[in-house]
């Protein structure tokens, strides 16, 4: 991971925040891992119940390769074309192909720490139930580092050709955009269609490792070799991988530079005539000015306003399921009468993750100037970027309300608080963002994907989003003799308070921060 | 119009960027400020203008300090940096009207002068592409643009001829000169000599943080040029 980040203050104080950035880091590699063992070790002894333990390897396997294909698509522009430092890279004396295997390096250096996180607890978890010998552990650790090659080289062919038909329209970012924002949308709604409760978990498995057989060969050769320890077929997996790898690398060196001269080459038309020229207020002019920013970046929007995206995705789902089957399929059979007073908490916990604000000052980099010199105080500025947060997120809670409100016939009370509480927490969330941001900013980034994903503000806002998220959930499982109407109640009415004291601080305290960047 | 009283800066504790600089410009000036890199020039624009933070010494437009009313201090200055880093993202038209609505430009000042200063530097045709497409110099006619529209009453500026090609160049120096003579000030860096001496009725010259000479013009370089006196003091 590209972990270059520029910490504001004295040497000492860079240090101390260079610790906490890491420790940080490990604290969310910790979690990530642990929730990846959990769930292999329950599917796991799932598939076991059934005989079909060896599934797991390659179920997980798959998995990855999916999470890993999908994420590196909307990567491509910015890591391996259009990048910054274009200029400067290619006119030094280094041979076109190093410089894509660099680039391609890069993405593989991003990846390789998910497939490790993933797959790593996971085979443990395999180890556990199976105990299968020696050989398993030898080849998991050979095979796991050539994972995501595959994967990432198809999510790479496909984002090239997203970026090269983009690039044939004015409006380039908005159409690469809308593309990606299609291509997860589509996933995720095809993977919430295949169904997946906990009582089918082993069988539904079973069909799906079919699927994936059938679709990804790759998977397929990944079991046998790892499972049956096979050792044609780990030689073949590891040429396969290491071979599309080098291909790869070698067809895009060859069409590196056209690719990325098309990208850079801009559309101009040189033809505007003065007309008419509307005012507006200092306000409305930086809320423009933010939301044209937001959308003209298809990593801000994807890592970000996903979060928004997924929820209604969610929502629209439960009106095709009763309130029993969305129980089971959140793994809590039981707890449908529930689902009420859960509903808004998973909301606000989702909306508590979309960290918009958090980048948006260390996204300002070069241009800040402008804002520092303009005759509006830092207050304005703050809001522009508030209501802009607001604006993704509260049409997707509004919408979320109205659905879960039909789809799970909710009562008036657990209406207001569907409402509610994911509104205030979205107050909560974009102030703090800014609050994180202001303290842990990063001006001089060359890659927008340095602030937006791997910043230590982004890092703390999303750390922070899902612990002050998860704070009801925790109460209602943790108190089950309270009423959730009185935990989610309370909650939103300290949130709202809480959002109030952070708002006054960002208004005073803050602007001394922001003058002094 | 602009008074910089004691200002020191320095970075994170190190060595002073600018110590205890002192100067006056008054309306009508073209004041120019010249030193060698590093000198100090762009810290004490930047802190003028309200963009970089200080502690000591205070900076006052109008008789009012920077520190106590930063935006009203502010709408009556324009600041063009050394490099033109605008918003990629917009066009060249919705920048000027970003910055006409922060600056709250009447819609007809807006579209005449918008108009004026176009044509002026030769952009208009450009105004309604992308600015990622724009090259060094298009951007540096933009943001000049941009500073002219509100019509400042002090205008400060970072090297403004860096980029510029020679007939915009030469059409920066006659606006420079018009606005001075409506009761505008100028207050700006360059490495060019040649341009500070036609120019500037006023000139300072900064040398490692500090202020060695300031003064009218003629005074400053006696019966020599420019260039050699800068050449004299910088290596006293």
């Amino acid at each position: 991971m590209d972990l270059h980040i520029s910490l504001g203050g004295g040497k000492k104080k860079a240090k101390k925040k260079g610790i906490l950035f890491y420790l940080g880091v490990i604290l969310m590699i910790l979690l990530l891992s642990f929730s990846s063992f959990t769930y292999s070790f329950m599917l796991g002894t799932s598939l076991n119940m059934i005989g079909m333990a060896e599934l797991l390897p390659e179920l997980m396997m798959a998995v990855t390769c999916v999470v890993t294909l999908m994420t590196t698509i909307y990567k491509v522009k910015g890591i391996l074309f259009d990048f910054k430092d274009y200029d400067m890279v290619m006119s030094l004396p280094v041979k076109t192909s190093h410089i894509v295997s660099s680039r391609l390096l890069l993405l593989y250096t991003i990846n390789i720490l998910f497939t490790l996180i993933i797959m790593i607890p996971s085979s443990i978890a395999y180890g556990i139930i199976a105990r299968p010998s020696l050989p398993y552990y030898i080849l998991s650790l050979i095979t796991v580092v050539l994972i995501p090659l595959v994967p990432m080289i198809i999510a790479t062919f496909i984002g090239t050709i997203i970026v090269v038909i983009s690039a044939r329209f004015k409006r380039s970012n908005l159409v690469n955009l809308i593309i990606s924002l299609g291509l997860l949308s589509g996933f995720m709604i095809s993977s919430f269609t295949m169904g997946d409760t906990a009582e089918q978990m082993g069988e539904i498995s079973a069909a799906l490792t079919k699927q994936v057989d059938s679709i990804y060969p790759l998977a397929r050769m990944y079991k046998v070799a790892v499972i049956h320890y096979d050792l044609i077929a780990s030689l073949l997996f590891i040429a396969v991988s290491l071979f599309s790898f080098l291909a790869f690398s070698m067809l895009v060196g060859l069409k590196f530079k056209a690719i990325n001269t098309s990208i850079s080459a801009k559309h101009t038309k040189s033809n505007y005539k003065m007309g008419s020229l509307n005012q507006t207020s200092p306000f409305m002019a930086l809320y423009r000015k933010e939301l044209k920013r937001y959308f003209s970046s298809t990593i801000y929007v994807m890592n970000t306003g996903i979060g928004a995206v997924m929820m209604v995705i969610a929502a629209v789902a439960v009106l095709f399921v009763s309130k029993e089957q969305l129980a089971m399929a959140l793994e809590m059979p039981g707890m449908a009468s529930m689902l009420g007073a859960i509903v808004p908490v998973v909301v606000s916990l989702l909306v508590s993750m979309i960290y918009i604000t958090a980048c948006s000052i260390s996204l300002e980099g070069k241009n800040l100037w402008i804002l520092k010199a303009a005759p509006v105080s830092a207050k304005t500025i703050f809001n522009s970027k508030i209501a802009v947060s607001l604006t993704i997120v509260i049409p997707a809670v509004i919408i979320d309300g109205i659905l879960f409100g039909i789809g799970l016939n909710l009562t008036w009370q657990e209406l207001v608080i569907q409402f509610t509480m994911p509104i205030a927490y979205s107050f909560l969330i974009s102030i703090l963002g800014l609050i994180i941001n202001l303290k842990l900013p990063n001006l001089n980034w060359t890659s927008e994907i340095t602030v937006v994903k791997q910043s230590f503000s982004t890092l703390v806002a999303m750390l922070g989003g899902m612990i002050l998220g998860a704070i009801p959930l925790i109460l209602i499982i943790t108190l089950p003799g309270i009423n959730t109407f009185i935990i989610n109640g309370l909650t939103t009415i300290i949130v709202s308070l809480v959002s109030v004291l952070l708002y006054h601080f960002l208004t005073t305290k803050g602007e001394k921060m922001f003058m002094a960047l | 119009m602009l008074s910089i009283q004691n200002f020191s800066k320095s970075y994170k504790g190190d060595k002073k960027a600018v110590d205890n600089l002192s100067l006056e410009v008054i309306a009508g000036d073209i004041y120019g400020f010249i030193g060698h890199n590093g000198a100090g020039k762009t810290t004490t624009l930047r802190a003028v203008v309200g963009v970089l933070d200080f502690e000591e010494g205070d900076i006052y437009i109008d008789g009012v300090s920077i520190k106590n009313d930063p935006v009203g201090c502010k709408k009556k200055i324009a600041y063009i940096p050394d490099n033109p880093d605008l918003y990629e993202h917009l066009t060249g038209i919705q920048y000027l009207s970003f910055i006409g609505d922060i600056y709250e430009v009447s819609k007809a000042d807006r579209e005449l002068l918008t108009k004026k200063y176009a044509d002026l530097f030769e952009i208009t045709q450009n105004l309604g592409d992308n600015i990622s497409s724009y090259s060094h110099g298009m951007k540096q006619k933009l943001a000049i643009i941009a500073a002219l529209i509100h019509k400042p009453r002090l205008l400060i500026l970072d090297e403004p001829f860096v980029g510029l090609d020679p007939k915009a160049a030469f059409t920066l120096k006659t606006i420079m000169t018009e606005l001075c003579g409506e009761g505008g000030a100028i207050f700006f860096s360059t490495h060019v000599l040649d341009v500070a001496e036609k120019l500037c009725n006023k000139i300072a010259i900064i040398k490692g943080g500090k202020l060695i000479e300031s003064g009218s013009t003629e005074v400053v370089k006696g019966n020599q040029s420019l260039e050699d006196v800068f050449m004299e003091l910088i290596e006293e």
